[in-house]
């Protein structure tokens, strides 16, 4: 062919030149319909995750029904229960050991003056105790004791 | 295809799915495949695209809506696993797609599947040097021999776009049988 006057349109048409192997698409046939019967199945198998999915499902929504069933009573028997008196939260205090800290964290400035007026301490009086205390020399041992 | 919409039924219904595909593989495994071979250049690249190909047309079938007709959505599927396959051939080995396409080339002269004579490497080695679009619409019409109708359905792009593109890449091809 003279490559000078190369015309696509009009020479003889040229091939790719590209080969398959023999039988190659007999083959590939086979191949193929081999491959969508492997795709089959598994189509099945989905569908049983699915109705596992299901089942779950429905276990969750009957333990949900289950939970609510046993903390909704219990929830009003809590709140019935949480309209202490008096009598009960005396008892409990005397039952448990509540340290003086405890119960002084508590106290406002007006509590402590009425607890001094109805005690009979006056603040003069604990100001006084205050400085003989500061001068003895054994304000450790008073202390510690 | 007589009655596409029929065939299309029996593709999806699983009684008559077996009989139908194996009909549909015996109808186009050969015009894809050549398709296929004529992007990728050797022969086990366009065995695995060709596979690809077809597993993505059984699992598709529901989806088919007939807008198109099959043969040119079959195309469209294997076009796009083609360019699929040689961009990731050529993210692997971090060249360009050109640089992969001149690698085949290369690899043609001692392919076992390959028994061109020197005027048909060298269309070969003309066609590469066309942009990607250019490369297809030459192939598609002058070797597969599609018609610009067909070629318009798989390619979305007009028959006169087409037209021009391909004979531009004519004159091109001829210019470098010309020089080189």
């Amino acid at each position: 062919m003279n490559m000078k006057n190369f015309d696509l349109e009009n020479n003889d048409k040229i091939t790719t030149g590209f080969k398959t192997p023999e039988n190659y698409f007999e083959q590939f046939e086979a191949k193929m319909m081999q491959q969508i019967a492997a795709e089959q199945p598994v189509e099945k198998e989905v569908k049983v995750v699915s109705l596992f999915y299901k089942k779950q499902v429905w276990m969750s929504s009957i333990a949900a029904l289950l939970l609510l069933a046993i903390a909704i009573p219990v929830y009003f028997n809590m709140a019935s229960e949480s309209n202490l008196d008096a009598t009960t939260i005396e008892s409990y205090l005397a039952q448990q050991s509540v340290g003086t800290t405890e119960l002084t964290k508590h106290l406002t400035d007006e509590d402590v003056i009425a607890l001094e007026t109805s005690l009979g301490v006056s603040t003069s009086e604990s100001d006084e105790i205050e400085a003989y205390l500061s001068e003895t020399e054994n304000l450790d041992y008073i202390l510690n004791e | 295809m007589q009655d596409e919409k029929a065939f299309v039924l029996e593709l999806i219904h699983p009684k008559t799915q077996n009989e139908a595909f194996r009909k549909l593989l015996q109808l186009y495994q050969k015009p894809l495949y050549n398709h296929v071979r004529g992007m990728v250049m050797n022969h086990d690249d366009a065995d695995d695209v060709l596979q690809n190909t077809f597993i993505k047309v059984f699992a598709n079938l529901k989806n088919f809506k007939g807008d198109s007709k099959l043969f040119s959505w079959m195309y469209r599927i294997a076009t796009n696993e083609a360019i699929t396959f040689m961009q990731q051939r050529s993210k692997k080995q971090g060249i360009s797609n050109e640089e992969v396409q001149q690698k085949e080339l290369n690899k043609l002269e001692s392919d076992v599947f390959f028994d061109g004579n020197e005027i048909q490497l060298k269309l070969q080695k003309a066609i590469a040097t066309l942009p990607e679009k250019q490369q297809l619409v030459f192939k598609m019409k002058y070797f597969e021999e599609l018609k610009y109708e067909e070629m318009s359905e798989i390619l979305t792009t007009s028959v006169g776009a087409l037209k021009a593109s391909y004979h531009i890449a004519v004159k091109k091809i001829e210019e470098y049988l010309h020089t080189n």
